[in-house]
């Protein structure tokens, strides 16, 4: 069966980046220039665009990590979607055509170009380079992860696949093929979670359709071998499990001995094998909330912390943030006019909201066939095991190809359109364009965080996703909304903004995951501290706009007009 | 009778606007000079235009807004709704992850026709002064 699963993932990969290389060829039948590596000469439809984008949208995070954070943490998790897809209305409200009708390449193009200041667009580079990078390291983790759950590669062999592919993209069409990629790998994407959920649901009633919300709490459902791939602190509850122990528990090495487990806190080593029987409820990593099948399915079920806050300020992240993502605004420069970028992103919360349908339920499958994910901490593999588990044999291997494929392309995906952006601004940034400058940008987009993946240890997905929504929402959405609608924004009150909004966030994030432990208000706080952030960093840019007020730059009205008026209306 | 002329009566605009023949770009080049070269006439044209989409944008935040605080504080305020299900589902998750999309994919095109509207009104205007 295993044999079956590795075979089934290669051929997934190998199909995906077949499928990479032949639209990737179709984009590089003409010589191309700077400006087809930026923006696909601009000659893509509308439907076509949006498919590129909700594929740029949906990385690994969204793909695996959606799925794993429903398995650990329930209901609350739903918000998130609903909050994506709000931000690409409120997008599409306030930024989309104003933005495409400044005819900028960059969103540091669009700063210099409307506040006239270099400054200001070296800030707003750096703010585009930290996101991408925060958004990157989620991408790398899901590759390992992806690769190590299915084949048992270590780690580096993802980071080594998804680097070699991206700068092969990247390197040879530019952004024209990755246009076509893109829109291509959404559809795959859509496919890969919709097909094998269906099945997944289907086996599961005639499974007996066991309820995920049953009030117990998580329990291996039949005997269960589980191999631990890195060392994690779990907490037992029930004072009579008895587990079969091959390797290390809490320090002692056993070979093969029934073991009781008391309740209280033990260490599991790396790459000691457990057998658990039927029945045993599920021990839990010690980061993950233990919560009964009643709670788990609640919104606002667990009592503890700042629920509502913690809701408010999430939803407000993600929406805010998805409004400022560097890589996402890129593409809508590569619509005909302003228009089309306004349909585009309208078309673009139909296509999310198709997907988001799926990964709960793999969340609450995963509840009841993949439980000992809970105590391994690998929830992001959820959607990876439950083929292989519901269905032994072809028939899941089928499905985990399926998912695999799934998967690969939500990495792909994502990656290249980050690194477009990153190295599109840089090149802008530094060496005034130029495809060579482009390349090198890439080469820099990637080795960042690929130093910094190695020492960030097993961080969910969806945490460093959330660092860079924050920070995107705390510095560029205010810049943009802003400069678009507001005549008296200046140049210092823009930077000053972006340096507190974007620092405050990036401070919050890197104290929360690397100090702590946190509690109370403070905990609520820097794990979402988009609602405290954003306010501070809208009002710095408001007041000091207000008090610079002699420096509103002298073309503030002439560009504002330039943003709203439909191109067929302003000939020059 | 005979030496007398018709005369058209119309404004100095229309006169050269009718002179430059009647393709598109040609005729709103004028406009397009006014727009550009900041004259009072522009610049009330774009203000006109810009309040008009900014209300259309603060509706549609409107709603968004509405929906996104509205929901928490009702699953907090009425626990109950969490509890109840519906054929074995919760009727929490049903909504969440099913009805409340539909609800931006409405908001999202009520925008998009509305922001078309007011620039084709927008055009509209232009060509007649």
């Amino acid at each position: 069966m295993i044999v079956m699963a590795v075979a089934a993932a290669l051929t997934a990969l190998v199909a995906v980046l077949g499928m990479v290389a032949v639209l990737g060829s179709y984009g590089r039948r003409r010589t191309p220039t700077t400006s087809d590596f930026l923006v696909a000469s601009r000659g893509v439809t509308p439907t076509w665009n949006a498919s590129a984008i909700s594929s740029e949208y949906i990385s690994a995070a969204a793909f695996l990590g959606t799925a794993g954070m429903v398995l650990a943490y329930g209901a609350d998790v739903l918000w998130l979607p609903i909050g994506a897809a709000a931000g690409y209305v409120l997008l599409q409200a306030f930024v989309t055509a104003p933005l495409r009708r400044s005819g900028a390449y960059t969103i540091s193009d669009f700063a210099e170009w409307r506040l006239g200041s270099r400054a200001v667009r070296h800030i707003v580079s750096v703010c585009v380079c930290f996101i991408g990078w925060f958004y990157l390291l989620p991408q790398f983790q899901g590759a390992g992860v992806t690769l190590r759950v299915l084949t048992g590669a270590p780690v580096w062999v993802g980071w080594a696949v998804v680097v070699a592919v991206v700068l092969a993209i990247v390197l040879s069409g530019g952004m024209r093929s990755i246009t076509v990629v893109q829109g291509v790998q959404y559809w795959v994407k859509l496919v890969a979670v919709a097909v094998p959920a269906v099945a997944l649901l289907s086996l599961w009633h005639l499974d007996g359709g066991d309820d995920p919300t049953a009030d117990r709490l998580p329990a291996f459902d039949r005997a269960t071998t589980v191999r631990v791939q890195a060392e994690v602190a779990v907490r037992v509850v029930t004072s009579d499990t008895v587990v079969t122990v091959r390797g290390e528990l809490d320090g002692r090495h056993y070979d093969g001995a029934d073991v009781p487990l008391p309740a209280g806190r033990h260490i599991l080593g790396e790459g000691s094998t457990l057998v658990f029987r039927a029945g045993t409820p599920v021990p839990h990593a010690e980061r993950l909330p233990l919560q009964d099948g009643h709670t788990w399915a609640m919104p606002f079920g667990r009592s503890e912390g700042h629920p509502l806050f913690a809701t408010y300020s999430a939803l407000l992240g993600v929406l805010l943030g998805t409004m400022g993502l560097p890589h996402i605004l890129m593409r809508f420069y590569t619509d005909r006019c302003g228009r089309a970028a306004r349909r585009t992103a309208a078309v673009v919360p139909v296509l999310l909201s198709l997907f988001y349908v799926f990964p709960a339920v793999y969340g609450a499958l995963g509840r009841l066939y993949t439980p000992e994910l809970l105590m391994t901490g690998d929830t992001d593999a959820t959607i990876l095991m439950l083929p292989q588990r519901l269905a032994p044999g072809a028939a899941g291997a089928l499905l985990t190809a399926l998912v695999a494929a799934g998967a690969f392309a939500a990495f792909i995906s994502t990656s290249c359109g980050i690194v477009v952006a990153i190295a599109g601004t840089f090149s802008q940034c530094l060496w005034r364009g130029g495809v060579a400058a482009f390349r090198v940008g890439a080469l820099l987009a990637l080795a960042v965080p690929l130093t910094l993946v190695t020492r960030i240890g097993p961080l969910g997905a969806a945490s460093l996703v959330t660092l860079a929504l924050t920070v995107s929402a705390c510095s560029l959405c205010p810049l943009l909304v802003l400069g678009i609608w507001w005549r008296r924004l200046t140049p210092a009150g823009a930077g000053a903004g972006l340096v507190v909004g974007g620092g405050l966030a990036v401070a919050a994030g890197v104290a929360w995951i690397l100090g702590g432990p946190w509690s109370g208000w403070t905990a609520a706080v820097l794990a979402q501290p988009a609602m405290v952030i954003v306010p501070i960093g809208v009002a710095v840019t408001i007041i000091v706009s207000l008090l610079t007020r002699r420096h509103i730059p002298r073309r503030a009205d002439r560009a504002i007009a330039r943003l709203h008026l439909p191109e067929e209306i302003l000939v020059r | 009778m005979s030496d007398q002329r018709r005369v058209v009566v119309a404004s100095p605009r229309t006169h050269r606007a009718r002179r430059l023949g009647d393709t598109g770009s040609e005729r709103s080049w004028s406009l397009a000079h006014d727009l550009d070269e900041q004259t009072e006439l522009g610049a009330v044209y774009v203000r006109t235009l810009i309040r008009a989409q900014l209300r259309a944008a603060l509706a549609t935040l409107t709603v968004v807004a509405v929906v996104i605080i509205g929901l928490p504080l009702l699953l907090v305020l009425l626990p109950a709704l969490g509890r109840s299900r519906m054929h074995g589902i919760p009727v929490s998750w049903l909504g969440l992850a099913l009805c409340i999309q539909p609800i931006w994919i409405a908001a999202a095109a009520r925008h998009l026709r509305q922001a078309e509207r007011i620039e084709r009104d927008f055009a509209r205007l232009v060509d007649r002064s």
